[in-house]
């Protein structure tokens, strides 16, 4: 669909004149970034000030809890990634490599992880697994056990925990760049290094593994940047991270300033983390130039066709089946409560805002990366860095961060229509779901503008070249040779940032308007009050909606 | 010309609808659904039209960032840290004392200018395991650090506003060096690291993990409404601590004006409505809470569980330590 409107484009006269075309691609490219970063400067601006203040409240958190915050995020990020590492890596290579029984339909499963917020997973499990929860409660029953220390049970509520819950609701993030990774992977350096005498082992960690590692750095940069901003699971887990001082520094202690002081060094991490990995693998490049084969999949035997689906069955078990089937025990087990509850209108208005986000999301991954694609060179890289930071901050500093700027412009707006005695409009920015819809790009942008770059880098310079000895104007190899290859990857953006904009809570909660309550608030009025059962049909519908373009996209488009 | 029309005719409907019906724009601490009857009451006896906007974190910077612009009338808190900060913060105007509030809210449950008012309080209670902690019949906060307790007691988060504003109350009354050995004294009692909500505690003396327990008043009224968790609340007996002395510790919901409301009569309306019999009364039956109108009882339930003295330190006293509360939990990393 968005290549038939891209397409229609191609008729301007815009398209006539290349430095016209090249001018306006670097302009929107510096407009795109400048909205991204917007949050983040105001959040800078903020804590310059407290910086010029100095209210002390670093110095109180340092003295006491800082470095345990420090030391909590950095081993959730570790063992989150390990984690996610460990599901997405086997899962995406079998599916990739090889032809089994029900492969068409399995290696859609390991995406479905993705429909549940990680928030109620992190409910149901901790729910489900502390000491008080059903299953040990069964357990000691069964053994006639009475006090925890008659028997051991692994703690649920701790960092290691989380990590776990974490890795296995974003996994799927490093599963689907994988697949596309392996999936594009050029069969002749197989041959070659097979004919070399390498071992199926050796070629796994010596030649695919590193030939994906630029999905692989995506992936796992996600998944940091995401696991940093959370707030509301490793609550639940019991666990204080960075976002815990961002979030009591902000709202008890009353000091925006100190709280954006802590946000920009999340920020300023992932900045170094993604900088690091990016001029480590700066000469390296990872497609294959010859006239390619697409690697033929191999076919699997009995056992390793067992292998892969116990696998996957008990990832998507794990990390989907049980913990909506829970949900459904909840709406049944309180039934009066559940379909009393009105549900359409924030179906819609999740759905209409989601579709939204993510067409506005994609065009501007597809502009900044293109950007980078034609005109190379250290301010194209850093404004695609720099327009995917909004995915590291927490979902209400974020919304905060987008507040300070709208209200100005509203502010703004007000003042001059009185100065030319007109009636005032209120708050049109920062008071309709304008906002909601620019916190959601913001804030998921990253997943689109990975996604695209991943692939993109995957698409030799050759091909460019020869579009252009073929006479090509650079917009036409984008329209003619980019669209068509980046497919894939823009249906997988499309899906990830709708999926995550059905989800996303805080932002969410805090900037609508009147009237407008999406799935996800719903859901947490209740949560909040410890009441999650009365609205899990509400959050069933979180995951059916997030669920429905993929079932779309299963039956149109093939994975690979 | 065709457009002009249109637009023409757009405009009166707008203006229409806009004169028709008279509104009041609520931001909410509170989950709408718990005062979604109390407001239905409201628009039907006044036909004012309520609507509200639901949040916990960040509605009061929300508010502070739209200045005059914001839609705003009346702001409803469950916590009174979050009434006095919005007075701080100059984010509300006095409503008029008139003799219908002056006759349904106390004055040490009001503002002395005006600023806010509470509408209904909650008790900070300790529930003590019926089959193995029988015995203990009165308690007091000061108690629950003695050695007998060592690895029985069962709490939620230390910087939960509910457990930051009894351990401020406990700085109000012994100065903070003593708070801070209290804390200590409760860290080392506790059977777990502090996790998940007042309800979880309950459960956890249910399943025998603690035999006490530390929640407000209201969560076990609601858990005995709940056919799935009535065990839970019935393997538990309620405490009023301290209430030989001092009393115990209550916090409050409460009500206040934005400082720009655009609907200033409707929000005094709704103010007046709120602390009303009927409405006092809906708090008490369906969220089992007590009303703060005198005369309106608590809800059959809570009557049963007797009556309590209340902790009366003014709320402004408690609320300048909750930064200080919170710095203690910090300090002797209650949390961790």
């Amino acid at each position: 669909m968005v290549i038939r409107m891209l397409k229609t484009a191609q008729h301007t006269p815009l398209a006539k004149n290349p430095r016209l075309a090249g001018f306006l691609l670097s302009f929107a490219g510096l407009m795109v970034t400048l909205l991204m970063v917007l949050p983040v400067i105001a959040l800078l601006w903020e804590s310059m000030q407290g910086l010029h203040d100095g209210d002390g409240v670093l110095q109180r958190l340092s003295s006491s809890v800082l470095t345990t915050y420090i030391s909590n995020s950095v081993m959730t990020v570790v063992f989150t990634l390990i984690f996610a590492c460990s599901l997405a890596i086997p899962t995406a290579w079998w599916c990739s490599r090889y032809e089994f029984v029900g492969r068409r339909w399995l290696q859609w499963l390991p995406i479905f992880p993705l429909a549940i917020p990680a928030y109620i997973a992190a409910y149901v499990y901790t729910d489900m697994l502390d000491y008080a929860g059903p299953v040990q409660s069964t357990l000691r029953q069964w053994f006639g056990w009475q006090s925890p220390h008659d028997y051991y049970f692994p703690d649920i509520r701790t960092l290691t925990g989380a990590s776990v819950l974490l890795a296995f609701t974003l996994f799927p993030y490093l599963y689907l760049l994988l697949r596309h990774a392996f999936d594009n992977s050029n069969a002749n350096l197989t041959n070659a290094a097979r004919l070399l005498g390498a071992s199926k082992r050796r070629l796994f960690f010596t030649l695919h593994l590193p030939m994906a590692r630029p999905a692989l750095a995506m992936g796992c940069t996600l998944i940091a940047m995401e696991t940093l901003a959370d707030y509301g699971t490793v609550k639940l887990f019991a666990v204080s991270t960075l976002t815990t001082a961002v979030y009591d520094s902000w709202l008890i202690y009353g000091s925006l300033a100190t709280a954006a002081q802590i946000a920009s060094l999340l920020l300023l991490f992932v900045l170094l983390l993604t900088g690091l990995e990016r001029y480590q693998r700066q000469r390296q490049r990872f497609y294959d130039v010859r006239n390619g084969v697409k690697a033929e999949r191999n076919q699997a035997g009995f056992w390793r066709t067992g292998i892969i689906w116990c696998a996957i069955l008990t990832i998507v078990i794990i990390g989907f089946a049980l913990p909506v089937s829970v949900l459904f025990y909840y709406a049944w087990l309180y039934s009066a409560e559940n379909l009393q509850s009105p549900l359409l209108a924030p179906m819609f208005s999740s759905f209409s805002l989601g579709l939204i986000a993510a067409f506005v999301t994609l065009l501007m991954a597809i502009l900044l990366n293109a950007r980078v694609r034609f005109q190379p060179g250290r301010v194209a890289t850093s404004q695609l860095s720099l327009a995917s930071l909004g995915y590291a901050i927490p979902g209400t500093v974020l919304a905060i961060g987008l507040l300070i700027p709208f209200t100005h412009l509203d502010f703004a707006i007000n003042n001059l229509l009185e100065y030319w005695q007109q009636a005032p409009v209120g708050l049109v920015f920062s008071g309709t779901s304008v906002a909601l819809v620019v916190a959601y790009v913001i804030r998921f942008a990253a997943l689109a503008n990975g996604t695209l770059h991943a692939r993109y880098q995957g698409i030799p310079p050759s091909l460019d070249q020869a579009s252009q000895l073929l006479g090509d104007q650079p917009h036409s190899t984008f329209w003619n040779i980019h669209l068509p290859l980046l497919r894939p990857a823009m249906l997988s953006a499309l899906l990830l940032v709708f999926i995550e904009c059905i989800k996303e809570l805080p932002a969410s909660l805090l900037l609508r308007p009147f009237e407008l309550e999406t799935l996800a608030t719903f859901v947490f009025q209740y949560a909040s009050d410890e009441h999650l059962e009365h609205a899990a049909l509400a959050a069933l519908f979180i995951c059916l909606v997030s669920l429905l373009p993929l079932f779309f996209l299963s039956r149109t488009h093939r994975l690979e | 010309m065709r457009i002009q029309l249109w637009l023409g005719m757009l405009l009166c409907s707008l203006a229409s609808v806009a004169l028709a019906t008279e509104r009041v724009n609520i931001y909410s601490f509170r989950q709408p659904f718990l005062i979604e009857p109390i407001l239905a009451e409201f628009s039907a006896q006044t036909g004012i039209e309520t609507r509200v906007i639901f949040a916990q974190d960040g509605l009061l910077q929300r508010l502070q960032r739209e200045g005059r612009l914001s839609p705003a009338d009346v702001v409803l808190t469950t916590d009174f840290a979050n009434l006095l900060e919005l007075k701080q913060l100059g984010l509300t105007q006095p409503f008029q004392l008139n003799n219908t509030l002056t006759g349904n809210i106390p004055a040490h449950l009001r503002d002395s200018e005006q600023h806010w008012l509470a509408l209904t309080k909650r008790t900070r209670n300790v529930y003590v395991s019926r089959d193995r902690s029988a015995d203990i019949t009165d308690i007091t906060y000061e108690q629950l650090v003695e050695p007998r307790f060592k690895g029985k007691i069962c709490t939620r988060s230390g910087k939960h506003p509910y457990n930051l504003s009894l351990i401020a109350s406990m700085i109000a009354h012994h100065g903070e060096v003593e708070a801070e050995q209290w804390l200590r004294g409760l860290k080392a009692n506790l059977a777990r690291k502090p996790q998940g909500n007042d309800r979880a505690q309950v459960r956890a003396v249910y399943e025998g993990l603690c035999d006490i327990a530390i929640g407000n008043s209201y969560y076990l009224g609601k858990m005995l409404e709940d056919e799935n968790q009535i065990a839970w609340a019935e393997s538990v007996n309620i405490l009023y601590p301290n209430r030989a002395e001092r009393g115990t510790h209550i916090n409050v919901s409460g009500a206040a004006i934005a400082r720009h409301a655009p609907n200033k009569n409707a929000a005094q309306a709704l103010l007046e409505f709120l602390s009303s019999a009927k409405a006092q009364e809906i708090y008490a039956q369906i969220n089992m809470e007590y009303p703060v109108k005198p005369g309106v009882a608590p809800s059959a339930l809570i009557q049963r569980w007797g009556t309590f003295k209340e902790d009366e330190l003014a709320l402004e006293i408690i609320a300048k330590y909750h930064q200080a509360a919170l710095a203690l939990v910090d300090k002797v990393r209650f949390d961790l």
